[in-house]
């Protein structure tokens, strides 16, 4: 399990695909659309912070995850508290982007099918990634990537005849209040969600290079959803924010010539591929907390049982997507960051008070 | 639909145990039975019918309620 080893620039693409994740077909701060292309720097530069705090972290303990960071500063018992707590957080992530992806399929191609049907060939191809290892994760992740800011680059040119710069206006309509706190929504639920890398920093082949190929992954993901939703606006304008999904709506008004029209399966499929990668990283840093929380030797063999859990708790996640919508805007801001920003910090000032001899730097 | 299932988690556990027993993981054989009893005992419970609460509900109570107190 730890011979396993993937490149910086392998952990940048993840880092992408791993933020644009389900964020790409159901954006959180929607109340703030029309200027969500702006937020998102915005929220960009928190995320970038939060990421600084958790890398400051693995810095101060080079070649430990998370669990055994926790281990070191609180003591056997807190720390495995604690990792529950974290174990609990990727648990909920990755159910609640299934849960999304789901409810997409549901409701816009294949709108008969049982849930069942849906979920169990994905969590089987989930299961059957992670059992290969974050090593093959990381590499099949590259063309996957790579395939969607292909997509994302050429939607400029393929939304030229409807884009209408008035759709753009009003500008700068919020008060200011609405605007930290829908900036804050967007920094912790794609780009603080990041956190989750903490555990698997540990298996990059350079360490000193971790903290430019996060940064790197963040600020790209940034700028390509910021693109995204800003051609969004530009095509649906007031309406879109009205739509649950306003990504995949917006590619339905695509039409070159009356030739090129009902694009939106293909948009929908190459984010179901970033969805898969997010989904298996999160599946696949459960098994690696879990080995590490009860010292096991392989992960292996916890990769079924897992996904099993995901599988069960997806089903359990929301009632309806109206729910979720409700819960995005009013507990998600203060769930992320507790989880993205308050336990690595507390983490941190610990540590630091805790001293000791964990300062040598792996250069 | 319970027997299916139980089927389903017996099947899962004779493709794996196997491995794990020969190379004396025995860590590892409590851990992943006991994940898989989890995952049979709630699957048990939704198979069967049973209204477990949905978790975003959970913390929407919880947080408005939160809310509320403050």
């Amino acid at each position: 399990m730890d011979k396993e080893r993937i490149s910086p620039r392998q952990l940048t693409f993840l880092v992408i695909s791993f933020t644009i994740g389900s964020w790409i077909v159901l954006p959180s701060g929607i109340e703030a659309w029309q200027n969500l292309w702006l937020i998102m720097f915005l929220s960009l530069g928190q995320g970038l912070g939060f990421a600084y705090l958790a890398l400051l972290l693995f810095r101060r303990h080079p070649g430990k995850t998370l669990f055994e960071i926790h281990e070191i500063v609180y003591g056997p018992l807190f720390g495995k508290l604690f990792s529950l707590l974290f174990l609990w957080f990727f648990l909920q992530t990755g159910a609640g982007a299934l849960a999304v992806f789901v409810t997409l399929l549901k409701t816009t191609v294949f709108t008969t099918t049982p849930d069942l049907a849906l979920l169990i060939p994905w969590v089987i191809i989930v299961v059957y990634g992670c059992r290969r290892g974050i090593e093959v994760i990381a590499r099949s992740n590259e063309p996957l990537v790579l395939a969607t800011i292909g997509l994302i680059i050429a939607s400029v040119f393929l939304v030229l005849n409807i884009f209408e710069r008035e759709n753009l206006l009003p500008l700068f309509n919020l008060p200011l209040s609405a605007v930290l706190w829908n900036s804050l929504g967007i920094a912790v639920f794609p780009f603080g969600q990041n956190v989750l890398f903490l555990m698997l920093l540990p298996k990059v082949n350079q360490p000193q290079k971790v903290m430019g190929a996060v940064f790197r992954g963040m600020v790209l993901a940034g700028l390509l959803l910021s693109l995204l939703q800003f051609l969004a606006v530009g095509v649906l304008g007031k309406v879109g924010e009205l739509f649950v999904f306003p990504t995949y709506e917006f590619y339905r008004m695509i039409n070159i010539g009356e030739v090129l029209t009902r694009l939106e399966l293909i948009p929908l499929l190459n984010f179901l591929t970033m969805g898969f990668i997010k989904i298996m990283l999160c599946v696949y840093t459960m098994a690696v907390g879990t080995a590490q929380l009860f010292n096991l030797r392989a992960v292996q063999p916890l990769f079924f049982p897992l996904g099993i859990l995901i599988l069960l708790l997806t089903r359990q996640i929301y009632p309806s997507i109206s729910l979720h919508l409700q819960y995005i805007k009013d507990v998600q801001p203060y769930f992320g960051l507790f989880f993205c920003l308050l336990l690595p910090l507390l983490t941190l000032g610990m540590s630091f008070l805790r001293g000791g001899p964990q300062r040598e730097m792996a250069s | 639909m319970i027997i299916l299932i139980v089927l389903v988690f017996l099947g899962l556990f004779l493709y794996e145990a196997p491995g794990l027993v020969a190379e004396e993981y025995w860590r590892e054989l409590a851990v992943f039975t006991l994940l898989l009893l989890l995952g049979l005992f709630l699957s048990i419970l939704l198979a069967s019918g049973v209204e477990l609460p949905y978790v975003e509900s959970v913390w929407l109570d919880l947080f408005t309620g939160l809310k509320k107190g403050l």
